[in-house]
């Protein structure tokens, strides 16, 4: 309980600190001139070393790769969104594309950002047919996890986060679609992920101008979870060469 | 002690099937499976390369028990080439099988006629699983004032848009396999598996929740060969990306606006063959304003994440799924 309340604290105090103007993005591993930009967006909640398997990827078939985490004092989905936004200005006419995973992917199709191409991996974007048992206690300061059983989302690394995005998580399985995106589209979805089962991401988007859609484990031994698809080789090898055409 | 005695009760209480053959206006011959009750007539449908025993197996989950404890009288069809109608009446084999339109235009209806009937109902309850749900669409698109009452369709596909490549792949392979024979010898193929397992990932496609020895059972009663122009007709539709008849004059996905019977859909969150979001089509499409979709998985609230073969015959079909689709046709 003591823990809670000095997380809670920390998240707090950490806003005061912040400053206004950066925005929370750096280039990852080497910076390539001219080369296909990319940028990772970060789901808050879940660990950056989720993301090192992707960066490392792109990175090694020469993609410039940016990482954008959002500031633990970010408790509004608005505020979000805003930050997404935010890199159309930061980049001015600068072409990128932008690769995300779980509720990342529905924040960025939200925020609807100038980039080229959007690559989304395993992120809802419609609601659930059946209520699920995802679930966020109301009087909860900060989240530990995804708002999910753990043996559900499979192997993911999380760490404490504002209790209001955990309810905005639960509520993005309850909302109507999403709206179709100016960039191209291109959707990962896996019949065992519970965040973004196949019929929250290729049922909401049949009628988007341009998209494609993948199914992960349409053949597949197991059925692939949310966390899987972070280190599946056949998913970032479809992203890469997505981003590639 | 006093299970035991139940048990013996129960078994005493649900009568043999009573089996028939009936023909359809088209000269082939449809098989039903009668256990007989007392209440209102429910028709079951199984599903490709299968069955009525996907519905009642020896040994294993039977539906068309739970029916029966539950008042209603159930009737489990075989379509035309499929268990009792393997073979006519006089022995001769159907073994031409026929394409999901041939099962919806001619079987449902004969086997609708008869049970009617037999039963003197004005209407009957109709559970279908899988292909046994395209039936449906099919024939309700043929014959919209059929005498169907309240609907369950369980893991039934009816939205092949976004095709996988891997499944299409299949099914060509099945169209080219087509030309060379009327039927492919999915009974035996099934039976060897059983025993000696297979270098495909046989098991892990169908089902999660089904353990030795009804998983043995269930490939030595359930399945019946794959037929030609079933195969035909799939590789077409998935070439389409749409749930098309064989002149492909006809859109069933789009006909289901019609329907405006009571409609429980059911879906497997562990269901490869069907996945939650190709049966959703039948749910998010169908004109009925008392419908209800209920994907099954853990994700959920239930005990597993069932696949295509546990909705009918999984360990906790009997727990989760059956009394799902008993409240349903019960509902006033």
């Amino acid at each position: 309980m003591i823990e809670r309340v000095l997380i809670g604290l920390m998240v707090c105090f950490s806003g005061l600190a912040r400053g206004a103007s950066e925005l929370p993005m750096r280039d990852v591993g080497q910076s390539f001139d001219g080369a296909p930009r990319v940028l990772i967006v970060a789901s808050p909640g879940v660990e950056r070393t989720e993301l090192l398997f992707w960066e490392q990827e792109l990175e090694a078939s020469g993609m410039d790769v940016w990482l954008m985490s959002f500031e633990s004092d970010l408790e509004q989905e608005g505020e979000l969104l805003a930050q997404i936004r935010s890199v159309d200005a930061h980049w001015k006419a600068q072409s990128y594309d932008i690769l995300a995973h779980g509720y990342a992917g529905r924040l960025v199709v939200d925020a609807n950002p100038d980039a080229r191409r959007m690559a989304l991996v395993g992120s809802p974007l419609g609601p659930q047919l059946t209520p699920t048992v995802a679930h966020v206690d109301e009087h909860e300061l900060v989240s530990e996890r995804l708002p999910w059983p753990d043996e559900l989302l499979g192997p993911l690394s999380t760490h404490p986060y504002p209790a209001s995005l955990a309810g905005l998580y639960v509520n993005f399985g309850k909302r109507p679609a999403a709206a179709d995106p100016r960039a191209e589209v291109f959707l990962v979805a896996a019949g065992g992920d519970v965040v973004a089962p196949p019929e929250c991401v290729r049922l909401p988007s049949q009628e988007w101008s341009n998209r494609l859609f993948f199914r992960a484990d349409a053949f597949s031994h197991h059925p692939l979870k949310h966390g899987d698809l972070l280190s599946n080789e056949a998913v970032i090898r479809r992203v890469r060469r997505y981003f590639q055409r | 002690m006093i299970g035991w005695w139940i048990s013996v009760a129960v078994a005493v209480a649900v009568p043999e099937p009573e089996l028939h053959r009936v023909e359809t206006s088209d000269g082939s011959y449809v098989g039903l499976s009668h256990r007989p009750g007392n209440g209102e007539p429910v028709l079951v449908v199984h599903g490709i390369s299968s069955n009525h025993r996907c519905w009642d197996l020896e040994g294993g989950p039977s539906l068309a028990i739970a029916l029966h404890e539950a008042g209603f009288d159930p009737w489990l069809l075989d379509l035309r080439g499929h268990g009792l109608a393997e073979v006519d009446p006089n022995g001769v084999r159907q073994s031409r099988g026929g394409s999901v339109d041939d099962y919806g235009k001619y079987d449902v209806p004969a086997a609708l006629d008869f049970v009617i009937q037999e039963t003197g109902a004005e209407r009957v309850h109709y559970v279908g699983h899988s292909m046994g749900g395209m039936v449906l669409a099919v024939a309700l698109n043929h014959q919209p004032d059929l005498p169907v009452d309240r609907l369950a369709v369980v893991g039934t596909p009816m939205d092949f848009s976004d095709p996988d490549r891997s499944t299409h792949f299949l099914m060509r392979a099945g169209r080219v396999g087509s030309w060379f024979v009327r039927a492919l010898p999915s009974p035996w193929a099934a039976a060897v598996h059983a025993r000696f397992g297979s270098p495909f990932p046989v098991d892990e496609m169908l089902f999660n929740d089904i353990q030795s020895p009804v998983r043995e059972r269930m490939y030595d009663q359930i399945v019946s060969p794959l037929y030609a122009r079933e195969l035909r007709q799939l590789e077409t539709v998935g070439r389409l990306g749409a749930f098309v008849d064989v002149n492909r004059s006809e859109d069933y996905l789009a006909s289901l606006e019609k329907i405006r019977h009571p409609t429980l859909v059911l879906a497997g969150r562990g269901d490869r063959i069907a996945p939650p979001d190709r049966v959703a089509a039948f749910y998010l499409r169908i004109g009925s304003t008392e419908k209800r979709m209920v994907v099954a998985g853990k994700s959920t609230g239930f005990e597993v994440d069932y696949g295509h073969l546990d909705l009918p015959l999984g360990a906790h079909a009997d727990e989760e799924i059956f009394p799902l689709i008993v409240d349903w046709l019960a509902t006033e």
